[in-house]
């Protein structure tokens, strides 16, 4: 589905990932772990078809990110960019209108679960922090598409909020789904991924299928971060 | 269900699984739910529930109707099976337990009588 090779992507001088190499076949739900700055939201923008590549390639079904690509890909970003003057109902009305794959329906229901959909006509600007991220998880998940990308949906949240997000997240899962997720937050997405990717300096340090790497050697994935960077 | 994250997760839901056939929670014949409502409930990746199912009916422990999803075995043989598997196994957890503390089989034996019949007396 997801086929990267060699991917290099520089800004001026740094090179935010270098020589990177990933597949990601259906069906999987990876988790891309690592520290600040080790080129996780890059890689994730390139797959969006945000900013280009600087060489390599990374290619969706054959296809480079752009928009035939995006129209099978839903992508959270990492920065809130949901116009703020907007209410909750004019974000849906845009989403149906821009994306074919939008299901209205989907998104009522994860806002009831929660607890957004009495806010409907609030602006986005008066919803707290927590809310938008719960309101911009609901949308990206409402879309029915074939690949889900969502960088750092846990990033800045509290604990209790996080719980709804992750389940909004199970919620929406389907046997088929495929899913990038990026993160520094190791155990909260323990039960969702089925692989982990640890990457650092735009590199991948480590490969595993979780419940391999719980049979095989008996650790979380938590551990395995630490042992995986602690000679880094 | 809390899980312990250095096992694998689909076998810890097996096993959980088991138990709630042995003690009645779920009865023969019985429909298990959905791969995503269980999903839901256990909030794991269905993957991994697809997996759990698989392993359960690869140990004829339940079977799958067509269009309708999958049911606790009638098979009461199975049943009594899987009741010794989970004593076998807590058993040989417990001698294990034991014999790291330096107890050995004498002492072991003594150590569950005088229990039991401790709580005999308390009934």
């Amino acid at each position: 589905m997801i086929k990267i090779t060699n991917l290099t992507k520089t800004f001026k001088l740094k090179k935010a990932l270098n020589n990177f190499n990933l597949e990601v076949g259906q069906q999987e739900v990876v988790g891309i772990l690592g520290p600040n700055g080790s080129g996780k939201s890059t890689l994730m923008r390139i797959a969006a078809g945000l900013i280009p590549v600087s060489k390599g390639s990374l290619t969706i079904d054959d296809l480079q990110p752009g928009s035939e690509s995006k129209a099978n890909v839903s992508y959270l970003s990492e920065v809130n960019a949901i116009p703020h003057g907007d209410t909750v109902i004019d974000v849906m009305e845009f989403y149906s209108l821009f994306f074919e794959d939008f299901n209205k329906e989907q998104f009522l229901l994860s806002l009831e679960s929660l607890k957004l959909d009495k806010e409907m006509k609030t602006k986005v600007r008066k919803l707290s922090k927590g809310m938008q991220q719960k309101l911009r998880l609901a949308l990206t998940m409402a879309r029915n598409a074939k690949i889900y990308l969502l960088d750092e949906p846990l990033g800045g949240i509290d604990p209790l909020a996080r719980e709804e997000i992750l389940d909004t997240l199970i919620d929406s899962m389907n046997e088929d789904s495929t899913m990038i997720i990026t993160t520094h937050l190791v155990s909260e997405i323990e039960h969702i991924i089925t692989r982990v990717v640890y990457i650092n300096e735009g590199q991948v340090l480590g490969d595993y299928e979780c419940e391999k790497l719980r049979m095989d050697e008996g650790v979380s994935i938590e551990e395995k971060y630490k042992e995986v960077f602690k000679n880094v | 269900m809390e899980f312990n994250n250095n096992q694998p997760i689909y076998l810890q839901i097996v096993n959980k699984i088991k138990e709630e056939f042995v003690n009645g929670t779920r009865l023969p014949g019985e429909k298990m739910p959905s791969v995503r409502e269980f999903s839901k409930v256990l909030k794991v990746n269905p993957t991994t529930i697809q997996r759990v199912y698989k392993e359960l009916e690869l140990e004829e422990l339940t079977y799958t109707k067509r269009g309708m999803g999958s049911f606790v075995t009638e098979d009461k043989e199975m049943f009594i099976k899987m009741k010794k598997d989970i004593a076998d196994q807590l058993t040989m957890d417990f001698i294990e337990k034991m014999s790291h503390i330096g107890i050995d089989k004498e002492q072991l034996i003594k150590f569950v009588d005088d229990k039991l019949s401790k709580e005999e007396k308390n009934d």
